[in-house]
């Protein structure tokens, strides 16, 4: 691919930050604002766009293993049952092979975790003491895991109060310490 | 949970508010959004003034103001007949859709009430539709100040992350005192709040309101579901606290949010009432208390809103109110207000940037992108308040 979308990007971020920005008048501050929040969003693009499917499908593989713990797992009344149901069945109609895009991906994801909150709602219903108890740690340890995935992903946002204590994004990416699915299949 | 209590605690939505989720479902699909033109403004403007029957108007000096993610805001001078000379206002105005959607209606009632008791802006006139402006607006006086030390301007657009350097010991007991005064605040009783629903003294009212009214956000506004929303929305429906006097709460009484004067460190304005309503104190005290709204001193201790240490906070204000801060309802409040933001970057934000419906796209799309911060915000204060669940 020539040329790259690095290469791309960064001719981008060049161009606004050389010619642009320094042709905006200095009373023009709503302008001024926009342009560096162009820059901003550029510059973080250029550190995701490559890792962006190894990213999604880090979150399908986390939203599968948290669908599949609960629908295993499952305990209380008719619409608990109904709801785990529909997450059995979601799960047996996916692809033996995933798609290979990013958007697919999270498409899937998406439907899963449609599934994942209605079984939720379900259980807060009729779902058992012991069931709700066992879905609440599971939906924190995937939260964990997720967030901190999501936290490492956008951390050049300059958003989060405990940057410092975020991984990079090669170790978000690689380790299994940052995956739900190889948590849950540990244990 | 009884299903009866359920059903009932979800009908508990104050019907303006109801009203404004409704509304944005219908202007979501008049997009996407065209920030409004300096020209634009002005004729929208002189249309306004002249059905409220003034004469003779000029206005001069439009200028949009920058940072606010949620209304556009624009500075102007206005003369007619009835002023010796010309008078700076600000408009606030409302975006097709934003990171929150709120009532210029109920903004202005509110300042036109705590008026004369608190730091608060003018109200000029409201058009609460939108009929003459486009959109609905506010108008307001125009007050000095900054809202963060000039020496540091360039810090955020929001004011989120900002440090007050040497200002922080000059704000932080009028800050203090201002939220105290605010909550005993009894003038409301002889206010006409034709808009605002007083929650049921003795009761989970206060909690149920916010949570019914988040959902709804959230139903309406979901880009792709979130597990941890959906648990935290049923949790906080199982814990709500029972609240004894419910209150005025200001609800981002925060860093960016107030005026002060430079060099006197004197606060001048309390700004953005929109998400103002009648609930519990500790609401307000677990909004403040949010890492997003604090920073790290140079001796690497947390500064609450960039002001002052947590302890420092809840004592002072323990010490000034005479009011006992229960723990266990300040950490349902913090779980709840971490919920609302978490729902605001994550659908209210995300979605008004897909259809381009905002004045600052960019702005609100990079907001979004913090609401894992909250997430895991809200898991920590779980397993805190559930030690089993670790």
């Amino acid at each position: 691919m020539l040329p790259d979308i690095s290469n791309r990007i960064n001719n981008l971020s060049k161009a606004l930050e050389t010619v642009i920005m320094p042709a905006i008048p200095t009373d023009n501050s709503f302008a001024a604002e926009q342009a560096a929040l162009m820059l901003g969003h550029l510059k973080m693009l250029d550190q995701q766009w490559d890792f962006a499917y190894l990213y999604e499908k880090g979150s399908f593989d986390n939203m599968l293993a948290l669908a599949t713990r609960l629908q295993q797992l499952t305990m209380g009344g008719t619409e608990s049952k109904g709801a785990a149901a529909q997450i059995g069945a979601l799960l047996a109609s996916l692809p033996e092979i995933l798609p290979l895009t990013v958007n697919t991906v999270n498409d899937l994801t998406k439907s899963l975790g449609a599934a994942v909150d209605k079984l939720i709602a379900a259980a807060y219903k009729d779902g058992s003491a012991e069931f709700k108890v066992v879905m609440l740690n599971s939906v924190l340890d995937y939260n964990h895991i997720q967030c901190t995935r999501e936290r490492t992903w956008f951390k050049a946002n300059n958003l989060d109060p405990d940057v410092r204590d975020l991984p990079s994004m090669d170790e978000m990416l690689s380790s299994e310490k940052f995956s739900y699915f190889a948590a849950c299949d540990a244990s | 949970m009884d299903m009866k209590i359920s059903e009932i605690s979800n009908t508990l939505i104050e019907p303006r508010m109801a009203y404004i989720l409704e509304r944005k479902l219908r202007r979501s699909k008049l997009g996407p959004y065209k920030p409004k033109t300096a020209a634009e403004i002005e004729q929208s403007l002189k249309q306004l003034f002249e059905a409220e029957g003034m004469s003779e108007i000029a206005i001069s000096g439009v200028k949009r103001m920058t940072g606010g993610a949620s209304k556009e805001q624009f500075l102007f001078q206005l003369q007619h007949s009835g002023l010796a000379a010309p008078q700076g206002y600000v408009l606030r105005m409302d975006p097709l859709e934003g990171i929150v959607e709120t009532c210029r209606l109920r903004e202005a009632e509110l300042l036109q009430a705590l008026a004369g008791s608190f730091p608060v802006p003018e109200i000029l006139t409201v058009d609460a539709e939108g009929g003459l402006l486009g959109s609905p607006g506010l108008i307001t006086g125009f007050v000095s100040g900054v809202t963060k030390p000039t020496s540091q301007e360039s810090q955020s657009v929001s004011g989120i992350g900002s440090s007050y350097g040497h200002y922080a010991e000059l704000i932080a007991p009028q800050f203090l005192d201002i939220l105290v005064r605010l909550h005993a605040w009894q003038g409301w009783t002889g206010a006409s709040l034709p808009n605002y629903v007083i929650p049921k003294r003795n009761s989970t009212e206060a909690a149920l309101y916010q949570v019914n009214l988040w959902a709804q956000t959230w139903r309406q506004d979901c880009v792709e579901p979130v597990p941890m929303i959906t648990l935290t929305q049923h949790w906080l429906r199982e814990n709500a606290p029972v609240c004894e006097e419910p209150c005025l709460v200001h609800c981002d009484y925060r860093v960016g949010n107030f005026m002060f004067e430079e060099p006197s460190g004197q606060i001048t304005t309390i700004l953005d009432w929109e998400l103002a309503h009648f609930g519990d104190f500790h609401e307000d005290l677990a909004w403040i208390l949010q890492k997003l709204f604090g920073t790290w001193n140079a001796q690497g201790k947390f500064l609450v809103c960039g002001l002052m240490e947590r302890e420092k906070f809840i004592s002072e204000y323990q010490r000034l109110s005479g009011r006992e801060i229960k723990p266990d309802v300040l950490r349902y409040y913090e779980v709840l207000n971490a919920w609302k933001c978490a729902i605001m970057n994550l659908s209210s934000a995300i979605i008004a940037g897909q259809r381009a419906n905002n004045h600052q796209d960019l702005l609100i799309t990079w907001l979004g992108s913090a609401g894992a911060v909250f997430l895991d915000q809200i898991e920590m204060l779980i397993r805190e308040e559930l030690p089993n669940v670790a």
